[in-house]
């Protein structure tokens, strides 16, 4: 149910950022909802449901970004690997660590697109802009923790109606037969 | 007993999680060895697709009240200015269709095919390329319509890009602005050749012309034909800054494109296999 959930949230946003929020000014930037999503999804999701969630967006943000497919889901499942490792064993997984973590996440996948994207095409080399990534960099700095707190909130809602109902299935049962 | 069950919810657990990376395997270098959009995409695209088209819809919508609203100030002048362009346009439209007929009629005549222009498919944009390092569009045209892989996108100012995949109702395009789109082109007064390539900025950049090519600010730029993707003869853009470095044997040329590519909202996807002979 958690799964399923945030891929259709994920999906959502995936529409919401390719065909809305384009229409935001250029110089404004665009907010990256879903790469919040992952990185909440490597850092506050169970191991399986967040390697599931991070293949399953790559897979699909393949289809509208870009002329590689399968660069989405590498730079992707990567990303969740070491924010996983980080968050297991360096405990950053607290309010504090939200903000910085997802902005050396975005920095770091940024980098790797670029370095994947320039292996893969060396004659046709990319253009780094740092203005346009320190945009971005603002814009998550802006939404990561109202995001964060709304995914949260979601997740929260999802297991505890998931407790109640595996609670209310022990008690069906009888027990002294 | 307990252990028992531990043990076979953990091989259960273990095959799943095989089965699944498996099939994950299998997606990866299927996808990464083909480059082509397998079944799961085609079928994410027409679901996704779907939803971006009625988002667009949505706000094309609010676009268009806000647009009708501005636009009542002044509608009667430039009612009536239209309705005379009307009126040319028409005389004008009967006379080249006139000239269309007959030109169809006598290349059938000569068996002269390919000469003829190739039709067009308007398509309306739908999804947007979020990344920083990419220039693609999502477009309300797929297979079913006769899109095809290669295809190349134009607007009435110039060349947009090309097809890359489809699926039956949707295509992806790749933006001329893109680093990994190159054009073969003509410097329309000079003739002399080159390759346009994407900056990824919304602008162009014109490759290999040497240096002792005549390339002035405000030169056309045209495509070649050569390449076999885009007729020869679209506008690509204007030269806007050439420089002659002291170094290498090329120019380093800058082309403002002939299209608006943040204000585009549709555009014609030109049919290169069917023949209006047809």
């Amino acid at each position: 149910m958690v799964i399923i959930t945030f891929l259709l949230l994920g999906t959502i946003l995936i529409v919401l950022q390719t065909s809305l929020l384009p229409l935001l000014p250029h110089w404004l930037g665009t907010p990256d909802p879903l790469f919040v999503l992952i990185v909440f999804a490597a850092i506050r999701m169970e191991t399986y449901q967040g390697a599931v969630l991070a293949l399953i967006f790559g897979l699909l943000f393949d289809i509208f970004s870009g002329p590689y497919l399968g660069l989405y889901p590498v730079v992707f499942v990567i990303l969740f690997v070491v924010l996983r490792l980080l968050a297991v064993n360096l405990l950053l997984t607290e309010a504090v660590h939200q903000v910085p973590l997802t902005l050396l996440s975005y920095l770091a996948t940024t980098a790797g697109l670029y370095l994947f994207a320039s292996l893969l095409a060396p004659d046709a080399p990319l253009p780094w802009s740092w203005r346009d990534v320190l945009l971005q960099l603002f814009m998550l700095a802006v939404f990561t923790i109202p995001l964060f707190a709304f995914y949260e909130s979601l997740l929260v809602r999802l297991v505890q109606r998931k407790k109640r109902r595996s609670s209310l299935q022990v008690q069906a049962g009888n027990r002294f037969r | 007993m307990r252990k028992k069950n531990k043990r076979a919810r953990l091989i259960k657990i273990f095959l799943l999680g095989g089965v699944l990376f498996a099939l994950f395997l299998i997606l990866v270098v299927s996808t990464v060895g083909r480059q082509e959009f397998n079944a799961s995409h085609k079928i994410s695209l027409e679901l996704i697709g779907r939803a971006q088209a009625a988002t667009t819809d949505v706000t094309d919508y609010f676009k268009s009240v806000w647009t009708d609203y501005v636009a009542l100030w002044g509608v009667r002048e430039e009612n009536k200015r239209l309705r005379e362009e009307l009126a040319n346009c028409r005389a004008a439209r009967n006379e080249y269709r006139e000239a269309v007929a007959t030109n169809i009629r006598l290349t059938k005549l000569l068996a002269l095919k390919e000469s003829l222009p190739p039709p067009v498919l308007t398509a309306r944009i739908v999804g947007k390329d979020p990344s920083l390092w990419f220039k693609t569009v999502i477009v309300d045209r797929g297979s079913a319509d006769g899109v095809k892989k290669g295809m190349p996108a134009v607007t009435v100012e110039g060349i947009v890009g090309q097809v890359l995949d489809t699926s039956p109702q949707f295509s992806k395009i790749l933006l001329a602005t893109d680093p990994n789109s190159a054009i073969d082109v003509l410097i329309q007064p000079s003739r002399i050749q080159g390759i346009v390539k994407g900056r990824n900025d919304d602008g162009l950049e014109l490759q290999y012309v040497l240096k002792n090519c005549d390339v002035r600010k405000g030169d056309q730029i045209i495509t070649s034909g050569l390449g076999g993707v885009f007729p020869k003869g679209l506008p690509v853009g204007t030269v806007s800054k050439a420089v002659r470095d002291r170094r290498g044997m090329f120019q380093k040329i800058e082309v403002a494109p002939a299209v608006d590519f943040n204000g585009l909202e549709h555009l014609l996807i030109i049919m290169k296999e069917n023949s209006l002979a047809e």
